[in-house]
């Protein structure tokens, strides 16, 4: 008698397969009866929204109702076969434990969110209704309701606000209460405005909106069920209102002191708060030092936000071991497997040998997270069956979002090439504190301490970088500002089109994201294809997809013609040299093709004695089935960054990586600039 | 006996303000109702002390000024029972309890070595001057809360102001709603020092003019500041300001007589 789950997430699946997937809450109770009629199925509860679909189970054998479950679902939604689609498929403890971690929201897109305990209310409360679930499944969930309740009230895993249009509603909390009767005026029609001025009507506050074209101010009313002013009158209406939200274009402030004090003069000792989204500002800074206002721009609410997720990530390890203690002390595998309680639980007294267990290190970001539960998972499929811990460390370059990544490297200091992402990990594994850490180990420095090395890496996601524009494209465009925070992606681009703008970026995939579709300056990003794919916002051939209300386009720079950095796509695993428990996991693990060219990549790197910062792109491959592996570098000069790159190519036996990076190293010595 | 309601009643205190403030360093839940429960206790254990002081003196037991300290703490958290949760200013509680704590720690030091603080003969009770200490203690009362109000309205207002989140952030009530509790308090306060100020003129016997010249210039003082601020001549961030500067007079009112 199992308990099973079948699904797939934003994660795991881009929202063109969800949609294919997704349950109409009509037809719920039809297919529940459904469902609980193929094989080995006697229960189940469908949970589907719009990043997840997933289908809980009570029954048989899991391994005979998971594939009848896949059966039914790709003939229902006419998918071409069941491997066509990559569900996941847990059993048992694990498939308790993940709805114990959905419910309490650590699965979410923004974690700790509260909708999705609602929606898995709903889910159940639909299914009892309708005969789908039992006994076993009103159990599960009623634990899971409880274990969700029990992780929220005890960590701060829902505080603080991960939104901008969130961090605005929170703040004007803060000073006025409750928003009821508060009037907000929304200077510009913009998609940052809407919703921000959405987030606060959802609040009970009334909106006017003003813009230059007034039909347009009228939509925006309409929407807001709010009223529209002429533009030339906004100066008027600020003495009227107590939150303004400005985001016009204009190429100046248009907001300044003296007009704030006229205004404030007329309302008397109500407060003003004053949000800023317009780039460049709307709004002199100094406005702020005025008494009873309060302004913030869109870093101040987009810097809010980041620590607000990260702080909530942070709490992730802690509401982790909640719900592990939780499932052990309820005896919850006992219940989800139907075994007899005294074999269930507690484990420590389970019969037989158990692995000892490993503790994880990662970052504690969307896809430092991604990338440290592929390590976990891999490790569950090598056969590792000792616990894993995942336990966050901070970074310098996570603790420092507002530096460009060639700020770390001035002063007397430099912190870069000393790794700004993996440095706080290595201090943990030297400490004991973990047993090896996960990297991308693009950002792991090409020299590691001796006490170090990269034991594993995982199968090799896609080395390419994709340009995300705002307008399509079929090539890379000849004109243009790119943003990106890559010294190689600037150099190759600057190349391969002289008439490009290049400006830096910072922050995690989303917040770049995010960036562009907020700077209108702006005309495209450059990421790593990996990265996107792993937090499934973009799918294996996507050529664009929706952000927040927004169209991206997607172009694929081929690595042949755009080569990547060293190491791109490789998810790494660290350890110290001494630690022969977590190698000896580790190599059940490593990809041994992948291994071998980010080897290569990684040897010839240390020859250059190039750092982060260097621009170095690398592209290996195989030929010959494997017996070949060949390399194409391109290495710009740092100090001349007009001078055309060394390019050199290379063959070798990819068990000689040294050789290769050898072969590379002369040609580009023998090239001089 | 009652030094020990009053030792008991401090230490409640003392371990509501600690206890609020780890509460609100964890993040992970408000101390609302814990706390209340303390300050419930404190206060009886306060009442208790008053009570026993006041059988022993036969009058309102404010003799000395380890007597005054305690009256005013009792007021202060009378005043918090009665308007804090008008408010919805829960966090109060966590900014009154170290201010209490403070004044019944000091009035406890006192009473334990100072002779003058032994229990007076009882005497005749003239009902003037006990409605005059009991309502002039009440006012300042008022002013303590106000002086709270404002510290916790300056910390909102800088954390707004330089941006910045943390736990304290979350955890204060908004700023407008502060500033009305101000207004309020300090409104409450006046009303309450004019009847005691008045009542002076009707007690038995010669009251020290200094001593309600120095009620006066206190009442003044708020009045002033109160209608700055209705008038619109200061803005509230002064407003606060003055509200916590101010109550030094009070305070030293009461340390001279």
């Amino acid at each position: 008698m199992s308990i099973f789950c079948l699904g797939v997430n934003y994660k795991t699946a881009p929202v063109e397969i969800r949609e294919r997937l997704a349950f109409a809450e009509n037809e719920l109770p039809l297919r529940l009866r459904e469902i609980v009629q193929l094989a080995a199925i006697d229960e189940c509860v469908v949970l589907s929204t719009c990043n997840r679909v997933e289908i809980f189970g009570a029954g048989g054998s899991a391994a005979i109702a998971l594939s009848r479950l896949a059966a039914y679902l790709t003939a229902l939604f006419r998918i071409e076969s069941p491997d066509a689609i990559a569900f996941y498929r847990l059993v048992d403890e694990e498939a308790a434990r993940h709805l114990f971690r959905v419910t309490a929201g650590l699965d979410s897109m923004v974690v700790g969110e509260t909708e999705i305990f609602g929606q898995v209310k709903k889910a159940y409360a639909i299914a009892k209704d309708s005969g789908g679930s039992g006994r076993r499944l009103n159990q599960l969930f009623q634990q899971s309701f409880r274990v969700g309740k029990m992780v929220r009230s005890r960590s701060r895993i829902q505080q603080g606000a991960t939104s901008v249009g969130s961090v605005a509603v929170d703040l004007a909390e803060k000073i006025f209460g409750k928003l009821d009767g508060c009037r907000v005026m929304v200077i510009g029609a913009g998609e940052m405005s809407r919703q921000t001025a959405k987030s606060l009507m959802s609040r009970g506050a009334s909106i006017i909106v003003s813009n230059r074209s007034f039909e347009r101010a009228q939509e925006l009313a309409g929407e807001l069920r709010g009223e529209a002013v002429r533009f030339e009158d906004w100066e008027r209406t600020m003495g009227e209102v107590d939150i303004v939200i400005s985001s016009t274009a204009a190429p100046q402030a248009i907001v300044n002191p003296k007009m704030v004090r006229r205004a404030l003069r007329r309302w008397g000792d109500r407060s003003l708060f004053i949000i800023d989204i317009a780039v460049p500002r709307d709004v002199d800074p100094a406005v702020n030092e005025i008494e009873n206002v309060y302004l913030y721009d869109i870093d101040d609410l987009e810097r809010i936000a980041e620590v607000a997720r990260i702080e909530r990530e942070n709490q992730i390890v802690q509401c982790e071991a909640m719900i592990r203690r939780h499932i052990e002390e309820k005896g919850i595998a006992a219940m989800a497997a139907e075994k007899p309680r005294a074999f269930a639980s507690p484990p420590a007294v389970a019969v037989g040998a158990r692995t000892a267990g490993l503790v994880l290190g990662t970052r504690g970001s969307d896809l430092a997270l991604t990338q440290a539960r592929m390590v976990e998972s891999a490790l569950r499929e090598s056969g590792f069956d000792g616990d894993i811990e995942l336990r966050i460390v901070r970074t310098t370059g996570d603790k420092r979002p507002d530096l460009k990544l060639s700020e770390f490297s001035r002063g007397d200091e430099p912190v870069l090439d000393k790794g700004i992402f993996t440095k706080e990990l290595e201090e943990a594994l030297l400490r004991g504190e973990i047993d090896f850490a996960v990297h991308s180990l693009k950002d792991v420095p090409t020299a590691l301490g001796d006490e170090f090395a990269i034991v594993a890496t995982l199968e090799r996601a896609p080395v390419e970088d994709l340009l995300l524009t705002k307008a399509p494209h079929r090539q890379l465009p000849e004109t243009g500002t790119i943003a990106t925070g890559s010294v190689r992606r600037a150099r190759q681009l600057l190349w391969l089109r002289p008439g490009i703008r290049v400006v830096d970026i910072r922050g995690n995939v989303p917040t770049r994201i995010r960036k562009l579709c907020q700077n209108p300056e702006w005309d495209g990003i450059l990421l790593a294809r990996a990265g996107l794919e792993r937090l499934g916002i973009v799918g294996p051939d996507a050529e664009g997809f929706d952000f927040e209300g927004s169209a991206i386009s997607v172009l694929r720079l081929e690595a042949a013609d755009f080569l990547p950095a060293a190491g791109q796509g490789a998810v790494a695993a660290e350890c110290t040299k001494s630690n022969r428990k977590a190698i000896e996991a580790l190599q059940g693990i490593n990809h041994r093709p992948t291994f071998q060219r980010v080897a290569v990549e990684r040897a010839f790197l240390a020859r250059l004695q190039a750092g982060c910062q260097t621009p170095v792109g690398i592209h290996t491959w195989f030929e010959e089935e494997g017996r070949v592996l060949r390399a194409r570098a391109l290495v710009f000069p740092e100090e001349n960054p007009a001078a055309e790159p060394r390019a050199a190519q290379a063959a070798g036996d990819p068990r000689d990586p040294d050789s290769i990076a050898g072969q590379l190293m002369r040609q580009i010595q023998d090239r001089p600039l | 006996m009652e030094i020990l309601a009053l030792i008991a009643s401090t230490l409640c205190f003392a371990g509501g303000f600690v206890y609020s403030v780890l509460a609100v360093r964890s993040g992970r839940h408000r101390p609302k109702f814990l706390n209340m429960v303390v300050l419930a206790v404190g206060f009886v254990l306060q009442s208790l002390f008053l009570h026993f002081r006041g059988q022993m003196h036969g009058r309102c037991p404010v003799t000395n000024s380890a007597e005054i300290l305690v009256f005013l703490s009792w007021s202060t958290v009378l005043l918090y029972f009665l308007l804090g949760r008008t408010f919805r200013l829960s966090l109060l509680g966590v900014f009154t309890s170290p201010l209490v704590f403070f004044f019944q720690g000091t009035a406890l030091v006192s009473l334990l070595l100072s002779a003058d603080a032994d229990p007076l003969p009882a005497g005749a009770i003239d009902p003037w001057r006990e409605f005059h200490i009991g309502v002039s203690l009440l006012a300042y009362g008022a002013f303590a809360l106000a002086f709270i109000a404002g510290v916790m309205h300056l910390l909102q207002n800088r954390q707004l102001k330089r941006h910045q989140m943390g736990v304290l952030f979350h955890n204060l009530p908004p700023i407008r709603y502060l500033l009305s509790a101000l207004v309020r308090l300090v409104s409450i306060g006046l009303v309450l020092l004019l009847a005691g100020i008045a009542s002076a003129f009707r007690v038995e016997g010669d009251v020290p003019l200094a001593h309600v010249g120095t009620a006066v210039v206190s009442w003044a003082i708020y009045a002033l500041l109160l209608s700055f601020h209705l008038t619109k001549k200061i803005g509230p961030t002064k407003f606060a300001v003055g509200a916590v500067v101010a109550f030094f007079f009070p305070l030293i009112h009461l340390a001279v007589y």
